[in-house]
């Protein structure tokens, strides 16, 4: 595949991805730009046995969009807890405005297991080939990272923020 | 007022709530970001890139080159090429005008015999008496 058609193809997932992962348009639109020029100097470092054009994209994001964390957040934090989510709703009165950050509070790594599958459409396995994890952790990290939005985005389930309604 | 305490979603209300974080879409300038679009040759000879020492180092070895290659001493000027000067001179050359001589030849034809058959007879005969001058006498 040409890079151009690479581009065509596959864009708007590293965009979304590196966007969700960072919540910031200027990083995320770095980070692909970053993806698809390594992509065009460097060719031959597309194994097509190890996974798809679209797994590797992907995983020059997610490695670029850490090495944006760690710059960050320091290096130890990928598997600490992010910011916490106020609990008070009138800071966010928009549902998208607090998943997006009831995301922001999981860790790291579950947020872009998160992410891939729920946002991206992303197996399992290859989350695990992009990540470089085992299909299991994976699993455990995609389950965990649920669990805790269930509880954290109770307050704004649809029949209201107060439950009036 | 602690919200819900002790409340969950449920895996499809969790679903639908994850569903509206949208992201934004992705900027039209990343093409060409990416992907420069092709200048005109042109403009693409003046843009290459040469860095400073490189070109520093290029000027350098053609100053040095220049000044080391010998010279010709003293070379004798080349000869200059003759110049062509195109001159029309009238020249008077005598001319012997040609004599024309004009010269009748008669030749004789070759003798014509006559044969019998062109003798033919007359078809009427007119005979003439001619007198001798001594008739008188």
């Amino acid at each position: 595949m040409k890079p151009e058609d690479a581009f065509d193809k596959y864009h708007r997932a590293v965009f979304s991805f590196a966007y969700r992962m960072t919540r910031r348009a200027d990083t995320a639109e770095d980070v692909t730009q970053e993806c698809f020029l390594a992509l065009v100097r460097h060719p031959e470092r597309f194994d097509s046995t190890r996974g798809t054009v679209k797994t590797y994209l992907l995983a020059i994001a997610r490695n670029l969009v850490l090495k944006n964390y760690r710059d960050t957040h320091g290096e130890d934090a990928l598997e600490d807890d992010g910011p916490t989510l106020s609990a008070d709703p009138r800071r966010a009165l928009e549902v998208s405005f607090a998943v997006e950050r009831a995301v922001a509070t999981l860790p790291a790594l579950q947020q872009e297991a998160l992410i891939l599958f729920e946002y991206e459409g992303v197996s399992l396995e290859e989350i695990a080939q992009i990540t470089g994890a085992d299909t299991g952790t994976i699993k455990s990290r995609l389950h965990r990272a649920r669990e805790r939005l269930r509880r954290a985005l109770a307050p704004f389930r649809v029949r209201g923020i107060h439950g009036t309604v | 007022m602690e919200p819900f305490e002790n409340d969950e979603l449920s895996q499809s209300e969790l679903d639908g709530m994850l569903r509206q974080w949208q992201s934004p879409p992705a900027p039209a300038h990343l093409r060409d970001a990416v992907f420069p679009p092709r200048a005109p040759w042109w403009r693409r000879v003046w843009a290459v890139g040469i860095p400073l020492p490189v070109a520093c180092a290029a000027l350098a070895l053609i100053g040095v080159a220049a000044w080391r290659i010998p010279r010709p001493a003293a070379a004798p000027p080349p000869p200059r090429a003759p110049q062509v000067v195109v001159r029309t001179e009238r020249v008077e050359v005598p001319v012997e005008h040609e004599r024309v001589v004009t010269r009748y030849i008669y030749r004789q034809e070759p003798s014509h015999e006559l044969t019998f058959q062109e003798l033919k007879p007359v078809a009427e005969l007119r005979p003439r008496i001619i007198r001798r001058n001594d008739a008188q006498h």
